[in-house]
């Protein structure tokens, strides 16, 4: 009688343990289900000009000799990159987000052109010179 | 409760207000901006950035006369980013050539 109880309790944790593994499985289908559909909802199509701007403007940032001579020019730079992004964001039309790119992009090269031709003016040529000063 | 019919030319006006106006002072700001450029010897230092500059210039023009605004300020505002940089990079070839 022992036996047959713990055989039928076997049983049972086998048909709890198929039920559990079952349901694990659905709910990670589920899940990458939901991940996917939702990447596909929520994840704004890349702009080719943004990523443009973007990366002009990432170049500019990381120039030190931009900061320190063409100041005003990386911030109009970085105004324009913000409205750029929002728009894109905003899921606004594409063409205005490619305008907005374009104007981003133009003031980023504008702020390191500035910056290089200020350097010039002042006989500066290498930016280590700059941050020694 | 319809609209008497004299209020309605003011409200189309006024909704044309709102949703685009003529771009006077971005045009004065995109030509000063290519005038800049011309002075710092952009034709000759910077030529593709001005010839861009212009001919945007010219295609806000058009939209202007077909009061079509919203293009045009977009063509305007590109102008002058376009000729801000014919400017900078005429300056900077300019003393580079210079030196």
């Amino acid at each position: 009688m022992g036996a047959r109880r713990r055989t039928s309790e076997n049983e049972r944790c086998a048909t709890t343990h198929d039920w559990a593994y079952t349901m694990r499985r659905l709910s990670i289908l589920l899940l990458a289900s939901t991940a996917i559909l939702s990447g596909c909802a929520f994840v704004p199509k890349q702009n080719l000009r943004l990523e443009e701007a973007r990366a002009a403007y990432r170049q500019a940032q990381a120039d030190p000799l931009v900061a320190e001579l063409a100041g005003n020019e990386l911030r109009a730079a970085g105004e324009a990159q913000d409205r750029a992004v929002a728009a894109s964001n905003g899921l606004d039309d594409p063409a205005v987000v490619d305008h907005l790119a374009y104007l981003a992009r133009q003031r980023a090269v504008i702020s390191r052109e500035t910056a290089q031709l200020i350097a010039a003016q002042r006989g500066l040529i290498v930016p280590t010179a700059v941050a020694r000063r | 409760v319809n609209p008497h019919p004299a209020f309605l030319p003011a409200a189309a006006w006024l909704a044309g207000c709102a949703v685009q106006a003529l771009p006077a002072e971005q045009l004065a700001a995109s030509e000063a901006a290519i005038a800049r450029a011309e002075r710092a010897g952009a034709a000759r230092y910077a030529a593709t950035e001005l010839n861009s500059a212009k001919e945007k210039l010219r295609l806000t023009h058009r939209w202007i006369e077909a009061r079509d605004y919203a293009p045009a300020r977009w063509l305007a505002e590109q102008a002058q980013v376009d000729a801000e940089l014919a400017e900078v990079k005429a300056r900077l070839r300019d003393s580079g050539a210079a030196r």
